[in-house]
């Protein structure tokens, strides 16, 4: 056979006997070669409105900063910020309860509300009880070891957290996918906590350490769900709200927190963006196949 | 009898060549025993037969082992050469030249009635008599040969050697005794040699069985023996004891039949010998060391007593004190979390003065106490270290009560910062796989574990310097302990008779056995 119908009578079976040799490669070889198959490209305004919840987070993480110094100091009142947190507690319940009514998934709430009561009244009593033990635990480290140890913890913290938003069909299955960044930023509470000088202020912090990172977190991915301009106007309550609280501590602070948020929220999509033109991803006929999971929501 | 075919003769190293018939076994390896100088083979045979009824050999020899017949002839050349004839076969067993057909080996025959005898491993001569062993003739024994004979994966070993072997060459000096003897024609001698003594089969059942003639009875035994067993595992005294009562029951069973065994013949009865003479040796050392010891404390009780109480208060009292209190103060610049330590310090420091003030009302006793221990040495120099050792026991039951409680507090922490530190992951220990899960835990179960992991990880270093202050004095109490063990030990049960017979005369003594080739091949 000539070397011209060699293409054209081109199997990859490299079992059965063929005119051509074995190591012949034809013209129409990866031609199965897929680039970017997948690709859907970002776009900016996209990128900034998710880069909102790492804003939200950050923020938080300096509003707690922020409040433990004050205590620190003594500027603050322990009782205040008791009633703080509670009635964040409760406007926190209230938002929630309105999401799930707006989602229709009323069946659990019942089981699941009185479940939220018990477990918080027994954090609550729990906190109380340790209070004056954790008060003196960290009395023979010095300061520098403390503030160390905090800063890596919630390094961790930010670096593990999640993200993305939560589908609303699946809340019901939720879990919480990353343990190991709330407990960090919990443990690190504990220990800023035990050099204050009270027990009422240990009492207070833990309080609001726990309403900032083990239960705002979930709460923020349902809001992500919401329409664009909930979301801004959240992330820039929080954001100014946390520049308003470093302001009279130290100015500098203020400056480099300010630096870092925009850059985060809006160079950083930036970048991503201009980056997306150096995406290369190959594909083809030889890739393990993907599976497409179906939703449970669109079987009827 | 058919000789067979073998490639082996054991030869008497210390028979006198003569002209005559010798005899032997002739299983595998041919073993002569000696020559009978008879003029016919028939005479020969006739001696051999008469010599194996005779009710001395009948009583060394087992029924169902070979016997011995006549192998061949020998006779002496004029230049002192043997010149053996067994069957076809020709052989000069004192210089085998090369190119014999056979293997020759020399062996020297044990004298049987100064106690010697081969065996293949020491284990006949077992000094621990407080080791159940399975004798040789019981047919649990035959039961597991039997069936270790039928695995034909267990290596073959190519020795000629075996228990037959060995038993024939064990036999053979007694044997040529006896057929000596008949053919000097002494039969009525023979048979007036004292009755064999029947081989006792070890020492009597262990336990002496009462009489239990009720369910009473019988459960308030069991409740002594119960009682019994707890008191000597708690107090050493108790075990001393209990090992003496021991070795005076085995004395006592064995007392009979060494009396009556003068000419000992059985290898069984050689090794309950030894072990006998052993025993008595022992227990005569320990009660003379024992007087000894026993005579110094009591003359110097006063002083001694005077000597313990000061070196039990400083020691056991002051030191202890003086560490807790140097814990307490950051010792060594480590850290410590003072609420934790104070709580340990002060529970402590409480245990010991309370100690301290029962050690100081005992104090007048001391005295006493010391004579009644060197009283005790008339038992054996045993006792008085076992008692001293009880008392060193009692005299620290303080510190081993610290050591306690530091230790659970310790390992509570333990395995609770482990389990916590699995929940900080979010994992979980799944106890059917043995493995660790991912595990999806509830809200308010993170949040407290978390701030007990923190709480728990601060508070380890406390605990963990309580717990090794604890620890290492006990060790020491512990390695004290160990040392008079030992010595309890060596008095009890060393094998000084062994040892003397080692020295006195090694044929006594069997261990291993080993051949030594002297013309080209080795045999062994």
């Amino acid at each position: 056979m000539a070397q011209e119908n060699w293409d054209h009578g081109w199997e990859r079976l490299l079992w059965k006997q063929k005119s051509y040799p074995d190591n012949f490669v034809p013209k129409s070889f990866l031609s199965s070669l897929r680039q970017n198959p997948n690709f859907r490209p970002y776009t900016y305004l996209q990128l900034v409105i998710s880069a909102c919840a790492i804003t939200q987070h950050l923020s938080t993480i300096i509003i707690f900063l922020d409040v433990f110094a004050r205590l620190y100091d003594g500027a603050l009142d322990a009782r205040i910020l008791i009633w703080a947190s509670v009635l964040s507690f409760g406007v926190g319940f209230a938002s929630a309860s309105l999401l799930d009514l707006r989602t229709d998934h009323i069946a659990s709430l019942t089981g699941s509300k009185a479940k939220t009561v018990k477990s918080s009244i027994l954090v609550f009593l729990a906190l109380m009880s340790l209070s004056p033990v954790l008060r003196t635990l960290t009395a023979a480290t010095s300061s520098d070891s403390i503030w160390a140890l905090s800063a890596c913890l919630f390094v961790l913290n930010a670096l593990l957290a999640d993200y993305t938003a939560l589908q609303p069909e699946l809340h019901r299955h939720r879990r919480l996918t990353s343990v190991l960044s709330m407990n960090a930023a919990i443990s690190s509470a504990v220990v800023l906590a035990s050099r204050l000088p009270s027990d009422l202020a240990v009492f207070a912090l833990l309080l609001m350490a726990i309403q900032l990172f083990a239960l705002f977190p979930p709460l923020r991915r349902r809001l992500q769900t919401c329409p664009v301009l909930v979301q801004i106007l959240i992330t820039t309550a929080l954001g100014g709200s946390s520049l308003a609280l470093t302001l009279p501590l130290s100015t500098p602070a203020t400056i480099l927190i300010t630096v870092s948020f925009i850059f985060v929220t809006f160079v950083a999509p930036g970048v991503l963006v201009w980056a997306q033109k150096y995406k290369n991803e190959i594909r083809g006929t030889w890739d393990p196949a993907v599976p497409k999971i179906n939703n449970a929501a669109t079987f009827s | 009898m058919r000789q067979q075919d073998t490639s082996t003769v054991f030869w008497p190293i210390d028979l006198l060549p003569c002209s005559g018939f010798c005899y032997g076994w002739d299983s595998d390896p041919i073993c002569v025993a000696g020559i009978v100088q008879a003029d016919t083979k028939d005479a020969a045979e006739k001696i051999l037969s008469v010599a194996q009824n005779d009710p001395h050999w009948l009583a060394l020899w087992d029924h169902r082992a070979k016997s011995a017949v006549v192998l061949g002839h020998c006779s002496v050349s004029d230049r002192r050469e043997v010149i053996v004839r067994l069957g076809h076969v020709t052989l000069n067993p004192l210089n085998p030249g090369n190119g014999q057909p056979r293997t020759v080996v020399h062996y020297q025959r044990p004298k049987r009635d100064a106690m010697r005898f081969y065996s293949l491993d020491s284990r006949e001569l077992d000094i621990l008599y407080s080791q159940i062993v399975i004798p040789s003739t019981s047919p649990l024994y035959q039961k597991s040969v039997e069936v270790l004979e039928q695995d034909f994966t267990r290596p073959l070993l190519a020795s000629p050697f075996d228990n037959e072997t060995l038993n024939q060459i064990n036999a053979a000096y007694s044997l040529a005794n006896i057929v000596s003897r008949t053919a000097l024609g002494n039969i009525e001698n023979i048979g007036a040699l004292h009755s064999s003594p029947s081989v006792q089969s070890g020492s009597r059942a262990t336990t002496t069985d009462l009489e239990c003639n009720g369910r009473h009875l019988r459960r308030m035994k069991l409740l002594l023996f119960a009682i019994y067993h707890l008191l000597s595992n708690l107090l050493i005294t108790v075990e001393q004891i209990d090992v003496r009562a021991e070795q005076a029951r085995f004395m006592y069973n064995h007392v009979p039949a060494i009396r009556s065994n003068e000419n000992s013949s059985s290898i069984d009865s050689i090794s309950r010998y030894i072990k006998f003479y052993n025993c008595v040796w022992l227990v005569l050392n320990d009660i003379i060391i024992g007087v000894a010891f026993g005579s110094f404390l009591c003359e110097n009780s006063l002083l001694l007593s005077q000597l313990l109480d000061y070196y039990a208060q400083s020691y056991l009292v002051n030191s202890i004190r003086q560490g807790l209190m140097w814990l307490n103060n950051w010792p060594a610049g480590l850290k410590l979390n003072t609420e934790l330590s104070e709580f340990y310090c002060h529970t402590f420091i409480g245990t010991i003065s309370i100690w301290g003030h029962v050690l100081q009302n005992a104090a007048p006793y001391y005295p006493s106490i010391l004579w009644i221990v060197g009283a005790m040495g008339c038992c054996g120099m045993t006792m008085i270290v076992s008692l001293l050792s009880d008392l060193l026991n009692i005299l620290t039951l303080h510190i081993y009560l610290c050591y306690c409680l530091s230790t659970a507090a310790f390992s509570l922490e333990l395995s609770l910062s482990a389990s916590l530190w699995n929940l900080f992951r979010g994992k979980r220990y799944n106890v059917l796989r043995n493995r660790l899960d991912s595990w999806d835990y509830d809200m308010d179960q993170l949040l407290l574990g978390t701030i007990l992991f923190v709480l728990v990880a601060f508070l380890y270093p406390t605990v963990l310097v309580y717990y090794a202050l604890f620890a290492i004095t006990y060790l020491a109490i512990i390695l004290v302990q160990a040392v008079l063990d030992t010595v309890s030990a060596l008095l009890n049960h060393f094998p000084l008779f062994a040892l003397m017979l080692r020295v006195k005369d090694p044929m006594r003594l069997p261990g291993f056995i080993r051949a030594r080739g002297t013309v080209q091949k080795q045999l062994v």
